[in-house]
């Protein structure tokens, strides 16, 4: 029977105010004005993406992991995506970060969900082919998964591929968002999507824009979705807009520049 | 068929005229939708054999296949539906469904098999043939009989199909099942899976595997005893509390755990024995099966064999027969003494646990009630698990459904990898009624990615064994109750059954199937309304679905409902026939009810309601009915669907009705901006004509926002009150709110003083505001600014944020558009210029996506003054040449301004001056005020500093005249 740590954070339930941190680090907040994503790639591991959806709009790649003889492995597929999350989490990152490059790697069902053999596949194939940005609005809560998903997110961390993951929705333990390399992410209640807030409390280290979010939807639709799933993208974007600015930053780096941008993190004076 | 009553056409089979509500004729319920597993086994080359046999001998050799084969179906609770040649065809859910057909069927085939073989040995002595079969197994949904008893029913379906065309695709011996009967039976058989097959008459190919076996009758195969275990530690406690007084007290006990099936009352009694034999208690299980071989103790008999192993004695010799076939073989006193020697002889405290109670035979529960009173200095604890249907006798301990939030963790643990978008489970959370066995289906369902409002087979199967089992009285008020939702009133109940429901009520809700809410019931999970309603026969729900329209048409409900059921009996026809000329004026009574429905919604403000029926209607008619076809248009565009509505409106011009062309038309002017005024004057002949008071209503609100629009604010107010009357005539609350919110605009923007407006818009609101939320919400904004032009900013703010909560709690596509805009004035009277300019790039943003022209271009305007005001003239220029070059800007009330303050920027003097000639022939003392404002600015450019002055005090005067 798996404890269920109730403590886990994964949701703000406090204003964002009641949150300051105070911070005597050297360095600046960046400055994204202008910063548009540009040369930056982006990949979304998720249902695959909608091409030609207005909201998304060009893709640059798309891949499935399929099972064969047994084994899960990578094709390069045809653009579509099987149940909607995944174009809803790309048209996110593109409102952002408007310039950078997409592509989608199709790991889920179209039930929203899959296997975990297939979702680990997935990742450890992304971050072979050195994605500068990793977006994963999901997770596993197959225990047996987690030290090859944590060798995995250790190994994106030191070639500079920047794992964004969103924590689950519920107080469970699932991977690979508990692990310090990736960036993992949970949601706020406030209704602006350009704050993002720090959280001194980790596991979860960041709160963003994740209530009611209108998204894009198959059909070249929107729609209004609430999770976990609609914070990480808002910070996929962030991240891809930091790195268009300084290509050459490591995984550590963009976090900090995060954590310098989170609006509740202030410079002593 | 006609009617007695009005000679309309009623369409064949109605029991009720759809035209007006008449009965036309009484007729019993007949016919039902079964899931049920379908077994056809046919012999191979039976031609060779009646060449090389002689008839008589083949008809001996026949006869005992036939009766060989009828037997293996029958004891596993089938039914022999027919010979057909030298083939069988065994259904297995009739009469009475079972929740493990599909198994019962993949049993009967095996077992049919080794029938064949015992047979073939018999024969081998007299006669050189053998016989062969091959069989095709699948489930899904026939029709059949309501009363369907052996041998009468006659039973189609797709099903029936595919269970024969399997058969003939499997090879000699081989037993082939299909995707329906395997998805039902998962992992309890072994299989090897053949891929898609060919199957003549279906143009899809079917998966079938071929059947090698079943598994042994391990609960933990088909369920997900891997999920964690969740939320049973009273369960737990009290199990340990009995236990720890056996061993102490060295007596027997018996617990009987109950609960629906799928509560987990089999793991749970696992999960806690695991921890009770790491303290030294010795542990074994029985199951009691509903059906089939060995005696009705083998449960028993399991459980010692699994607790105490294979033991030597005297003892041991009296249960031979126990152990061998469950039977009792030796004097009840002796298997007494002998099971009583055994336990003794364990040396430990034994649990024996006896699952699925509920099918124990008489003679178990007999040995069981006789150990617990004659065991005595042997610790042993029976746990038991039952149905709550004829649980027997206490001590039992009741297995309340899982809460949400642990139904919430069992889920997302079930599923492997998910995506973290939280309406996703939340559905099957909602759907499972606290069932971790539903929950396992529905999130098996959403795992393949199929809709989880679906109901999965296996929980259907075990829901119509549930209402199978119930007597057919009961039936037949489920089946009533499940056409009119998953609530239901008795008055509707009782038109629908044709009597006294009181009875059959009590007993299901004994039975757990319905439960009271309020003054009226509910089915117990929407599960158990949708299993039932799709095992009625369609033209049963049809005949059904039309007698509550009857009813509900004549107790006066709304003529939304009495639609809805219209259309959905009108479906369930087409999809059973053709649509004819009996069922065209059954489809437009519905389309007719709808679109009363939906306008009386709409002309409440309940708009996805409205839109909702409209939808409906339209789908029925489509472009035949004008009417359906503007309103329908008038509801999007009302929920923010321009995209879909505008279109609709536009079509409604060209239908060849003169009326909803004028309100098309009317609707229209205002989106498209243009000269509104003149159209609805026009409209309004069309309408007086007709005596259409909604119109004259929309009609004359327009007339007076035109005036509004000119700046003739006085005359407004005239149009406006008139408006206001006919929306009250007609009951169209949606007008009545928009007579009275632009008269309240007017009495901000007319001559008016300020102080003045805030009594006739509190006046306003006590006469037509109480109850009626869009009014209050409507009224509201102006009051803000009037409160706000007096200098009372508390009680604008507070007004606003009322009109804000009001409006996004009806869901006001609109309000995303005007609160803002409000909010801007408010703000900007308050001297927080930053704040209005934030607020009204959100009401210019919101505008443009709602595609409302004269919204835009208004918040363009204010936004235009608040950016000059904040010193950042050469955007404020821009956007005044934007609203200039408007179409929507033309009016005087905006073409004043944007000359005026293009004028102010620029510094020129003549178009200075034609704004206020503009200005002055309106009578808005605030427009007039800026205007002379901004002319002053630019005479004092001019070095007219006399002029500048004079104007100046003209604006202050008006400004003090408005503000005092």
């Amino acid at each position: 029977m798996a404890a269920l740590d109730l403590a886990l954070t994964w949701r703000l339930k406090d204003r964002p105010d009641d949150l300051g941190v105070t911070t005597t680090w050297w360095s600046h907040a960046p400055d994204l004005a202008g910063a548009t994503g540009r040369g930056v790639r982006v990949c979304v591991l998720d249902s695959g993406i909608e091409p030609g959806h207005p909201s998304v709009g060009p893709i640059q790649g798309s891949y499935a992991v399929e099972i064969e003889n047994g084994e899960p492995i990578v094709r390069e597929t045809q653009a579509k995506d099987v149940c909607g999350h995944g174009t809803a989490c790309a048209g996110i990152i593109r409102k952002i970060a408007p310039e950078c490059e997409l592509y989608s790697v199709r790991v889920l069902g179209p039930g929203f969900a899959g296997r975990g053999n297939v979702f680990v596949e997935g990742l450890r194939w992304a971050v072979e082919q050195g994605f500068d940005v990793i977006n994963l609005s999901l997770s596993t809560t197959r225990k047996q998964l987690a030290d090859e998903l944590r060798a995995v997110s250790d190994d994106a961390f030191f070639r500079r591929s920047v794992i964004v993951a969103s924590a689950h929705n519920l107080p469970v333990e699932s991977y690979p968002w508990r692990f310090s390399s990736v960036i993992s992410v949970g949601s706020h209640a406030e209704e602006d999507p350009a704050l993002l807030i720090y959280n001194p409390r980790p596991p979860v280290e960041f709160f963003a824009h994740g209530s009611d979010v209108e998204v894009a939807w198959p059909g070249g639709g929107r729609r209004r979705c609430t999770g976990n799933s609609f914070a990480t993208p808002h910070v996929t974007g962030l991240c891809a807009l930091v790195l268009s600015g300084c290509p050459r930053l490591t995984t550590f780096q963009v976090k900090n520049a995060l954590y310098m941008y989170a609006r509740n993190v202030r410079r002593e004076p | 068929m006609r009617c007695p009553g009005c000679a309309a056409t009623a369409p064949d089979g109605a029991r009720f005229c759809p035209s007006c509500g008449s009965r036309l004729e009484k007729r019993g319920v007949s016919g039902a939708r079964k899931q049920v597993a379908v077994v056809f086994c046919d012999l191979t080359e039976s031609t060779a054999l009646s060449e090389r046999l002689d008839p008589e001998s083949l008809r001996t050799i026949m006869l005992g296949y036939y009766a060989a084969m009828r037997d293996c179906l029958e004891s596993h609770g089938g039914v022999v539906e027919k010979f057909i040649g030298d083939a069988v065809m065994g259904v297995f859910g009739l009469p009475t469904a079972h929740e493990d057909d599909a198994l019962r069927a993949a049993r009967a085939a095996l077992a049919m098999r080794g029938a064949l073989d015992r047979l073939n040995d018999e024969l081998a002595g007299r006669v050189d043939v053998r016989l062969n079969v091959r069989m095709g197994i699948e489930a899904g949904e026939v029709a059949t009989a309501d009363d369907a008893s052996a041998g009468q029913a006659l039973v189609t379906g797709e099903v029936v199909n595919v269970a024969a065309r399997l058969q003939t695709q499997a090879p000699p011996g081989g037993i082939l099942i299909g995707e329906g009967a395997h998805a039902l039976t998962g992992r309890l058989l072994t299989t090897a899976p053949l891929g898609a097959v060919s199957v003549r008459g279906k143009a899809e190919q079917v998966r079938a595997w071929r059947l090698l076996g079943v598994r042994e009758d391990d609960p933990a195969i088909n369920r997900r005893f891997d999920a964690p275990f969740v939320n049973r530690d009273r369960a737990l406690t009290e199990l340990d509390t009995v236990f720890a007084a056996v061993v102490e007290l060295h007596t027997c006990k018996r617990l009987t755990l109950v609960g629906e099936a799928g509560l987990g009352k089999t793991r749970l009694v696992r999960f806690w024995a695991e921890s009770a034999t790491r303290r030294g208690a010795l542990f074994g299980t029985g199951r009691c099966a509903p059906y089939g071989e060995g005696g009705g103790l083998r449960a028993l008999a399991d459980a010692l064999r699994g607790a105490l192993g294979e033991q030597q004695g005297p003892a041991t010799d009296v249960l031979r027969c126990l152990f061998a076939n469950g039977t009792l073989g030796a004097a009840p006193d002796e298997t007494v003494w002998a099971v009583a020697t055994c336990l003794e002889a364990a040396g430990a405290p034994v649990v024996l646990a006896i699952d699925d109670l509920h099918w124990a035979s008489p003679e178990l529960l007999d040995l069981l009630a006789t150990l617990e009173d004659r065991l005595s200095a042997v610790p042993v604890l029976l746990v038991c698990t039952a149905r709550p249907d004829g649980a027997p006798a206490p001590p039992s301990l009741e297995l309340r459904p899982l809460l949400a939030d642990d139904c919430r963790r069992l889920s997302s643990t079930l599923l492997d990898t998910t995506a973290h978008q939280a309406d996703v489970l939340e559905q099957v959370v909602r759907r499972c009624e606290g069932n971790p066995f539903y929950l396992e289906q529905l999130v098996a369902l959403i795992g393949d990615g199929m809709d989880p409002e679906q109901v999965p087979p296996a929980l259907r199967a075990l829901l119509s064994a549930r209402v199978d089992a119930l007597r057919p009285g009961e039936r037949h008020v489920l089946a009533c109750a499940s056409v009119i939702g998953r609530e239901f009133g008795r008055a509707e109940l009782e038109a629908l059954c044709d009597g006294d429901v009181g009875e059959p009520l009590a007993r299901l809700t004994g039975k757990q199937l319905v439960e009271p809410s309020g003054a009226r019931h509910r089915f117990a999970s929407t599960l158990i309304q949708q299993v039932v309603y799709a095992e009625t026969a369609k033209s049963t729900r049809a005949d059904l679905h039309e007698r509550l329209a009857a009813h509900l048409d004549a107790a006066g409900d709304q003529p939304g409902t009495v639609g809805t059921h219209l259309a959905l009996a009108y479906r369930l026809r087409c999809e059973l026939a053709r649509p004819d000329a009996e069922t065209v004026p059954l489809r437009d009574t519905a389309a007719d009810r709808l679109a009363k429905g939906g306008e009386q919604a709409l002309r409440h403000g309940d708009l996805s309601r409205a839109v909702h029926l409209l939808e409906d209607a339209h789908a029925l008619t489509g472009d035949g009915n004008p009417l359906v076809v503007e309103r329908l248009g008038e509801a999007r565009v009302a929920v923010g669907d321009a995209a879909g509505g505008v279109p609709l409106l536009r079509r409604a011009l060209e239908l060849g009705d003169e009326r909803m062309a004028c309100h098309a038309r009317l609707y229209l002017s205002y989106l498209d901006g243009g000269l509104p005024g003149v159209r609805a004057l026009e409209a309004a002949e069309v309408f007086e004509a007709a005596g259409d008071d909604l119109g004259l209503a929309r009609a004359m609100v327009r007339i007076g926002q035109q005036a509004q629009a000119d700046g003739r604010f006085a005359q407004a107010r005239t149009a406006l009150e008139r408006g206001l009357g006919h929306a009250i005539l007609a009951d169209a609350e949606m007008e009545r709110a928009m007579a009275l919110g632009a008269l309240a605009v007017s009495l901000w923007l007319g001559p008016e003083p300020a102080s003045v407006g805030v009594s006739r818009c509190e006046e306003l609101l006590r006469a037509h505001g109480r109850g009626r939320r869009t009014v209050q919400a409507v009224v509201g904004c102006p009051l803000a600014v009037l409160h706000a032009l007096n200098g009372d900013f508390g009680r604008a703010e507070a007004a606003l944020t009322r009109a804000e909560a009001i409006l996004s709690e009806l869901g006001h596509a609109y309000a995303t558009a005007f609160i803002p805009m409000f909010s801007a004035t408010v703000a900007h009277l308050a001297g927080r210029a930053a704040d209005a300019e934030l607020l009204l790039r959100r009401a210019r943003d919101a505008a443009t996506a709602l595609a409302d022209a004269q919204l835009r271009v208004t918040a363009v305007r204010d936004l235009a003054r608040v950016l000059y005001e904040q010193g950042q003239g050469a955007q404020a220029y821009a956007l005044a040449r934007e609203g200039m070059a408007d179409p929507d800007g033309a009016q005087p009330m905006m073409r004043a301004e944007f000359m005026s303050l293009t004028a102010r920027v620029l510094g020129e003097l003549p178009l200075a001056e034609e704004a206020w000639t503009l200005a002055a022939t309106t009578d808005s003392p605030l427009m007039q005020a800026r205007v002379l404002a901004d002319r002053a600015h630019v005479r004092a450019v001019h070095g007219d500093a006399v002029g500048a002055r004079e104007d100046l005090a003209a604006a202050g005067a008006l400004r003090a005249g408005k503000e005092r």
